[in-house]
């Protein structure tokens, strides 16, 4: 009868004295190992972002852009699929800016066998050459029927379009065209039915600063200073609606008398 | 009297033969049932006992081999930049008119395949088709990695995503050994994970921090052909919802049991 009673009482012993050296000298890993989780959920739900996932909020500072990219064949493209992760812009203002905008074309447009066949792609060196993408195609808007054509004649116009449409013209081109010159206009900006009388479009070396002109006045302008009482908009010969808030002042910059 | 060393003997190994076999009688008519229908039925209701039951589609026809989606995991979850570690990666098929097929996926296809060297493997070969395939975690219904883990490091959320606990693992790489996808890597010494270990397994997590919050995975955010998509699966309206409503996904291996979840549309049984 002493015998179990003695055995049991010394495995309690055992038990007991193991539980307090490992409570007292035991390494920090004893006992780590249980099976809940949920804190280590918590903390991977709980790490930083890079990539933000809001498109819709870029247009609260970029809206012209963003409404551009929501009317063109890019729209289902993030802004951060091209632009990387936003999150350190919204925080912290690092820029965006691309640097190799071509790099990033050519990943979804250079041709290969493996894509979709409805996926738009091109063989680079044909259709490019050393040309940047970017010359012809505004990567916000990449179809090429984006470009407005030239409305005007061309005659004895090419190459003077930044008189007009230069940053400081009567109709200047958008802001991100600044610092382009009047030879690439037409790359771009096609005028149906005009065949160019100069063979390598390089314009002008300085720029002019007398423009060639859109229509001459055909009548004397002695007496008659305010352009605008005929041809405003609600004159009897008003200038085109494009022309809309344009003063006197403009007029003849452009426009050569007879 | 009847107790004979020879009764004993039979009864013993009657009894044992029995039990042994039994149960695989009972069980038989299913397993040759579910072997032998052509295509698996996939329940994808069949879920996480949580609030939502996430899904993942890999639309493989619409992918463009563009790599940003690698790119941007990377980036999102502080993966080491050499290609031998991703949590996920996009591969290339390509069938030849033999009937061969060749898959390669250069530099995990981060740079994409656009200035990806030519894979000699199949230079000279009639080309019948090809392909790019986007592989990630599938987030199994039954995960292996899980089942294996020795000290219980790796472990199935209730939302039905299979995390590391990266404080607990010791880097024994027995759950790389068990992911029939390869969906697993060792973070060298010098990389570090977003927990700030190295040495320990890390693997695609479909961003559990952006999709808690109600955001999409990085990768999914930045595929510009919505190649691929996510969503939660109760939710009649969400992507992946709508995408599978039309067409038969598929899942990777389904012979092996895991049931995934990231369902593919538009690949061959070829791709595994």
């Amino acid at each position: 009868m002493g015998y179990p009673v003695r055995a049991l009482g010394v495995l309690v012993a055992v038990i007991a004295l193991f539980l307090v050296a490992k409570w007292v000298a035991g390494p920090a890993y004893l006992g780590l190992f249980d099976t809940d989780r949920s804190q280590n959920v918590e903390l991977w739900a709980s790490k930083p972002l890079q990539y933000a996932d809001v498109d819709r909020e870029c247009a609260s500072c970029h809206g012209e852009r963003v409404e551009t990219w929501q009317k063109a064949a890019h729209q289902n493209v993030s802004c951060e699929s091209c632009h990387g992760p936003a999150e350190s812009h919204l925080s912290s203002g690092v820029s965006l800016a691309i640097e190799e905008p071509a790099e990033l074309c050519i990943r979804c447009h250079a041709a290969l066998a493996s894509r979709p066949v409805s996926q738009p792609q091109v063989n680079v060196e044909e259709h490019a050459g050393p040309i940047a993408c970017t010359a012809c195609h505004n990567p916000h808007q990449p179809s090429l029927a984006g470009p407005p054509t030239v409305p005007h004649s061309l005659e004895g116009r090419e190459g003077w379009c930044t008189v007009c449409h230069g940053a400081t013209g009567v109709k200047p081109f958008p802001e991100d065209h600044a610092g382009r010159t009047s030879g690439v206009c037409l790359t771009c900006h096609q005028s149906p039915g005009y065949v160019s009388p100069i063979s390598t479009p390089t314009g002008p070396s300085v720029e002019p600063t007398q423009p060639a002109g859109p229509p001459i006045i055909p009548h004397s302008l002695e007496g008659r200073s305010e352009c605008t009482a005929c041809h405003g908009l609600t004159g009897f010969k008003p200038f085109p609606a494009d022309h809309a808030g344009r003063t006197k002042e403009v007029c003849l910059a452009c426009h050569n008398q007879q | 009297m009847d107790f004979t060393r020879r009764g004993f003997i039979k009864g013993v190994l009657g009894g044992v033969l029995g039990l042994a076999v039994l149960p695989a009688l009972l069980k038989a008519p299913g397993l040759y049932l579910r072997r032998a229908s052509a295509a698996p039925t996939i329940d994808l209701a069949d879920g996480g006992g949580g609030e939502r039951h996430w899904g993942f589609v890999v639309d493989a026809s619409r992918c463009i081999g563009c790599g940003l989606c690698v790119q941007a995991c990377k980036r999102e979850n502080n993966v080491v930049m050499e290609p031998e570690y991703n949590r996920t990666w996009v591969e290339r098929y390509v069938y030849t008119e033999e009937g061969e097929v060749f898959v390669d996926s250069p530099e995990a296809g981060i740079e994409g395949f656009a200035n990806a060297p030519a894979n000699l493997k199949y230079a000279g070969l009639d080309i019948d088709k090809s392909h790019f395939v986007p592989k990630l975690c599938n987030q199994c219904e039954n995960p292996p990695c899980v089942q294996v883990c020795p000290v219980g490091a790796t472990y199935k959320t209730e939302d039905g995503v299979v995390l590391v606990d990266q404080e607990h693992c010791i880097g024994c790489r027995y759950c790389i050994q068990a992911c029939p996808y390869g969906a697993r890597y060792l973070v060298p010494s010098g990389g570090v994970t977003p927990m700030g270990y190295s040495k320990v397994v890390d693997k695609c997590t479909w961003c559990y921090h952006r999709i808690t919050k109600g955001l999409r995975p990085a990768c999914v955010e930045v595929c510009p052909v919505g190649a691929r998509l996510f969503g939660d699966l109760h939710d009649p309206e969400s992507p992946v919802a709508v995408a599978l409503r039309d067409h038969p996904p598929a899942v990777l291996k389904p012979a092996l049991g895991t049931k995934p979840r990231v369902y593919y549309l538009g690949i061959d049984t070829e791709v595994r």
